[in-house]
């Protein structure tokens, strides 16, 4: 574990001096994550790759900054869920995250879930609408809390909550048979 | 098939699968990523954020698009499978320097996989072969859109102030606002040098600077392109509200009115419509009770209704006795009931072993004084009934049952 670390502060520090070889290695070590992540919030792998692209592309640009102080996996992430959230503003999707707050989920269609492995799961998240799945990923899957959701997306405490509350019965609905 | 007891139980299975969940990205991104690296040519999607960030950068890109799709068709038109290959790889590794933003543009393209200089910053790699190449090219927007006084939760006028130098090309130029709000929309356009359009209304004539102001709570998009390139800047997250201004003119009268002038809206009391399109509502004669008004927004559709909670007191008060004694001794020799600020008042006082009315009256200031009508013989002690239908200023009519008491010594 300690080794590891260290691996990744010698990788750190090489990128920063531009070694591209670190550079490689740093890409190679953590776009499987990066890229999971950026399929969660965005709901194709197109958008995904875009996202992953332009979120390392931050990562070597701010590499320098990085303070060494919490998990460099960490900080990356944030890069990535950051860049995600702008890339979906970005492109907008012709709604807005209050947009979706009263939009009524019309489909009905059930996602067979089969072995429910974390493709499926994640297949399940990206057919949210972009408000509810931004929020459910962000709180339950990455761990922010509303306040800080609300500070991230510029939105109310309590419409957080709302879009997490509806990105759960929809979830349910989906899930139908599922639940005991 | 194993059921999830509820909701949290499977949030906990998604957690847990995907916090740490790795799904090798297709090969392609990192190629993009090697290749924009370099900083100095950039791919479709870091452009953007190179835009936004550097607008002399921004023009170095878009040239260099413009020059090596030149390069591109040329080897096109040789007609040479080989050639086209050849220009492709060029391009995919080429390494373009700028000797000159402006007008001039000099491009440097070499080719060289092999060798990496790890001595710079940028990941650039040496150039052998160099190709010099020198186009005169038109500029994309010389894009500047900066956004000033932008705080959340409020009104702000996003002060889009953008200078575009024009020049002698021609270009089309449109800043817009995809999602229009009060203030209405940007959309510039102009189609000859210097000219500047809104909605088709030509609102500035040759100058390379303009002054724009819009109101949204809606991220916007203000783009700013020509054939060459695109500019864009995302203005996020204002958010205005607006409050609802209660003027209590009196007890029951009330000026509402929206804090921000330029806010017209319909106004509904409790649901029904009392005013259209305005930014203040007179609402007289409110009953006593609570009352919720409510503006709809109706020239910023991006504000979202509002709605203020009234209170109105009642003004008026009613105060029952349940004894008195009329034995002349000055002090409860009448039967009282305290009423202020009242509508309609009637008492009727009945026998409660007969049954009969043995006293009414519309005026509180009459009173009972224990003599049947308040003239004829004394009435015994005990319990007698007073029911009193009254209705206080600005509510409903009640009707009170009291029970009192007649004592005498």
């Amino acid at each position: 574990m300690s080794n590891e670390k260290h691996d990744d502060i010698s990788l750190i520090k090489a990128c920063s001096n531009g070694d591209h070889n670190a550079f490689n290695e740093i890409y190679n070590k953590y776009s499987g994550i990066m890229y999971s992540i950026c399929l969660r919030y965005m709901n194709s792998h197109n958008d995904a790759q875009d996202a992953l692209q332009e979120g390392f592309i931050k990562v070597f640009n701010k590499i320098s900054s990085y303070s060494f102080s919490g998990s460099f996996e960490g900080w990356m992430k944030r890069i990535f869920i950051n860049t995600s959230i702008e890339l979906i503003r970005k492109k907008k999707y012709h709604h807005d995250i209050n947009d979706i707050r009263d939009t009524e989920f019309k489909t009905t269609s059930k996602i067979n879930i089969g072995g429910l492995d974390a493709k499926k799961m994640i297949e399940l998240i990206q057919k949210l609408p972009h408000g509810y799945r931004t929020v459910f990923n962000m709180y339950v899957i990455d761990g922010y809390s509303h306040k800080e959701i609300s500070d991230i997306l510029n939105i109310s405490e309590s419409t957080s909550k709302t879009q997490l509350f509806k990105a759960r019965k929809q979830l349910q609905i989906k899930l139908k048979g599922w639940f005991e | 098939m194993k059921k999830f007891k509820d909701i949290s139980e499977f949030e906990k299975l998604v957690k847990n699968q995907l916090e740490n969940h790795s799904t090798p990205p297709p090969s392609k991104v990192w190629n993009n990523i090697d290749f924009s690296s370099t900083n100095q040519s950039v791919t479709k999607g870091a452009k953007i954020i190179e835009l936004i960030k550097n607008p002399i950068q921004a023009i170095k890109i878009a040239s260099i698009v413009g020059v090596s799709a030149t390069v591109l068709f040329l080897a096109v038109d040789n007609q040479n499978s080989r050639s086209k290959e050849v220009a492709h790889n060029l391009i995919e590794d080429s390494q373009a320097i700028l000797e000159d933003s402006t007008s001039n543009i000099q491009l440097k393209i070499s080719s060289n996989k092999d060798q990496k200089n790890k001595e710079s910053k940028h990941w650039s790699r040496p150039s052998n072969n160099e190709m010099v190449n020198t186009h005169k090219q038109p500029l994309a927007p010389k894009e500047i859109i900066k956004v000033e006084n932008h705080t959340p939760n409020s009104i702000e006028n996003a002060k889009v102030s953008n200078q575009l130098n024009i020049g002698e090309a021609l270009q089309k130029i449109i800043v817009s606002n995809k999602q229009p709000c009060i203030g209405e929309t940007i959309i510039l356009e102009s189609t000859s040098p210097g000219d500047w359009y809104i909605n088709n209304e030509i609102i500035i004539k040759n100058t390379d600077n303009f002054d724009y102001t819009v109101i949204s709570d809606k991220p916007m998009f203000v783009s700013v392109k020509n054939e060459f390139g695109e500019a864009q800047e995302v203005i996020s997250g204002m958010n205005p509200k607006y409050q609802i201004i209660n003027q209590k003119i009196n007890h029951n009268t009330y000026t509402f009115s929206i804090n921000k002038q330029e806010i017209n809206a319909n106004w509904y009391l409790d649901g029904s419509l009392v005013s259209e399109n305005n930014n203040v509502c007179k609402i007289e004669e409110l009953p006593v009770g609570k009352h919720e008004i409510k503006t709809i927004p109706i020239n910023a559709k991006c504000l979202s209704d509002n709605s203020t909670i009234l209170d109105i007191k009642s003004t008026g008060s009613i105060k029952f006795f349940n004894v008195f004694t009329p034995n002349g001794d000055g002090s409860n020799d009448e039967y009282t009931v305290e009423i202020n600020n009242y509508e309609s008042y009637q008492i009727l006082i009945f026998d409660q072993i007969s049954n009969l009315v043995i006293f009414t009256s519309n005026d509180p200031e009459n009173r009972w004084n224990g003599s049947i009508n308040n003239t004829g013989e004394n009435c015994p002690p005990g319990e007698y009934l007073a029911k009193i239908n009254y209705t206080l200023k600005g509510e409903k009519p009640q009707i009170k049952n009291i029970k009192f008491t007649l004592i005498r010594p």
